[in-house]
């Protein structure tokens, strides 16, 4: 039964997607709040201090999700997750997931993304008009977490990318239903090659990645084995869209701004800047939620024990008190502390990954394309349906290669 | 407050303010500082914070514990004996002047 009144804010507004800077503008206005979403009382914070503070207290804002609780986005039906997990479960899972992670490991995966995204934009030669998702963006995460960070062959990527199609339907998937029974079929599909690959990188070592967490396992190790399965499964389902939606947005922002495009052109420097600044203005998830350990308050608002919480962390990098002028897209920006690849404990593993490949990937275009604009006004994008995602659908791309 | 010194990597010094009981990461961002980015937010997740304290301050921390001990093992710029996770260092009066070193880069 929901006590609390519904509130203007609708978190599936697809204003959040296409035009969010008049809701966000508002919600900075006005104080945090309880509402009824997906027909249960639900708290709403978009301020960066309070979704900062929620983000900081995994004790007391579990990211275990109750029976039942937020049905639109329980993407794992209840396998187990390293996301959706806390400690001491999450310590471990998550400790055999950094090795593979840290920055000397990306840094030494930085020539291979620089080859897949040469060999990609190779294949585009000659065209004046490209499509960026199908054509560059979702085809190169794909193959920077699946065969780059994984080693999968091309020819397998189909299981992970049908996996990762079901689980992130939109609407969730009621018991029994199609979309459930989809879901079941690709997910003992994913588990049972994740099975296969931990065998197999056990009898012959052959990739850094896996090996690391391979090595966790065992009698002697801290994971089981069908942790390590769950790790995987997560791993290759829950990387490749947050990279392409990046991409996507970067060039939505950049070659739709071309003041800050030629900007960028004349002080390359700025690449790094420039893709935080995307990160900021576009950030790939909207929101996230929580579920408080016991009945408490953050700013005002009275939280009951395994309430979700929403934090718009989409919201958070348009907060006056954090950011000057915020709505304002600059890449001259030094945007640091962040919230919008989260904060703490369950802070984005695979972000240093995601802001690699799309600097490498816009730093080849640039240099290729003397020209680039985008074939249909910014305004008009279509953009995915899984509600916590903001990523264009098409970008349509026109481009003139240097002579 | 505290005073704690910074030297980066090309040599130039920087002073930051931090009040006791803060990490030195934070007194390091809030000084607006390049050279720190502690992505996760100061968690242990990261390797983003990297810092080499200067010999005379390092026995006077508390050392690494296990997990720090890992992430020291992927950070950027290479590891020495002297390196440590800025997060991971509590502030106290008697860290006055403590002095650190900055990485070319993080991540």
């Amino acid at each position: 039964m929901a006590a609390a009144e519904q509130h203007w804010f609708d978190l599936y507004d697809v204003g959040l997607k296409t035009d969010p800077y008049p809701i966000y503008e508002r919600l900075l206005r006005e104080p945090p709040f309880l509402t009824v979403i997906d027909g249960v009382e639900a708290a709403v914070f978009s301020r960066y201090r309070h979704v900062e503070e929620i983000y900081a207290d995994a004790a007391l804002f579990s990211s275990v999700k109750p029976p039942m609780a937020v049905q639109k986005v329980d993407y794992f039906s209840g396998n187990q997750n390293v996301a959706f997990s806390d400690p001491p479960l999450h310590t471990r899972l998550r400790r055999a997931l950094n090795p593979a992670f840290m920055p000397a490991s990306v840094q030494r995966l930085a020539p291979r993304i620089d080859a897949a995204a040469a060999d990609i934009l190779a294949g585009l030669q000659g065209r004046a008009d490209i499509e960026l998702m199908a054509e560059i963006a979702r085809p190169l995460s794909q193959r920077v977490m699946l065969t780059e960070l994984l080693g999968i062959p091309a020819g397998d990527h189909h299981i992970f990318l049908d996996l990762a199609k079901a689980l992130f339907t939109p609407g969730g998937r009621p018991p029994a239903s199609p979309a459930a029974i989809e879901f079941e079929r690709c997910w003992a599909a994913a588990l049972a090659y994740s099975q296969a690959m931990v065998a197999a990188e056990k009898a012959h070592p052959s990739n850094e990645v896996l090996g690391s967490i391979v090595a966790r396992s065992g009698p002697n190790g801290s994971l089981a084995d069908d942790e390590v399965v769950s790790l995987l499964t997560t791993l290759m389902t829950g990387g490749f869209s947050t990279i392409a939606s990046l991409i996507g947005n970067a060039f939505v922002a950049l070659v739709g701004r071309p003041d800050q495009l030629a900007l960028l052109r004349t002080e390359p420097e700025l690449l790094p800047n420039a893709i935080e600044e995307v990160a900021r203005h576009r950030a790939p998830g909207l929101f996230n939620y929580r579920f408080p350990t016991r009945d408490t308050e953050i700013g005002g608002v009275t939280l009951k024990k395994a309430m979700p919480v929403y934090m718009l962390q989409g919201a958070t990098s348009f907060d006056p008190e954090m950011f000057e002028d915020p709505f304002r897209f600059d890449i001259r920006r030094q945007p640091k502390r962040l919230l919008v690849f989260g904060h703490g404990i369950h802070h984005c593993i695979g972000a240093p990954v995601a802001r690699l490949t799309a600097r490498t990937l816009l730093r080849q275009a640039l240099d290729l394309y003397p020209d680039i604009a985008l074939a249909a006004p910014a305004g008009e994008l279509a953009y995915s349906e899984a509600t916590q995602e903001l990523s264009p659908t098409t970008v349509p791309l026109r481009v003139r290669a240097r002579s | 407050m505290v005073q704690v010194h910074f030297i980066t990597a090309d040599g130039q010094s920087a002073t930051a303010e931090a009040e006791a009981g803060q990490s030195l990461m934070e007194a390091a961002l809030n000084a607006n500082l390049p050279g720190i980015e502690g992505q996760c937010g100061g968690f242990l997740n990261c390797a983003t914070c990297h810092v080499y304290v200067a010999e005379a301050w390092l026995d006077r921390l508390p050392p690494p514990d296990e997990e720090e001990e890992e992430l020291l093992e992927g950070t950027a710029e290479p590891r020495r004996p002297n390196s440590r996770l800025s997060c991971q260092i509590r502030i106290t009066d008697a860290l006055e002047g403590l002095t650190a070193g900055l990485p070319a880069s993080q991540s």
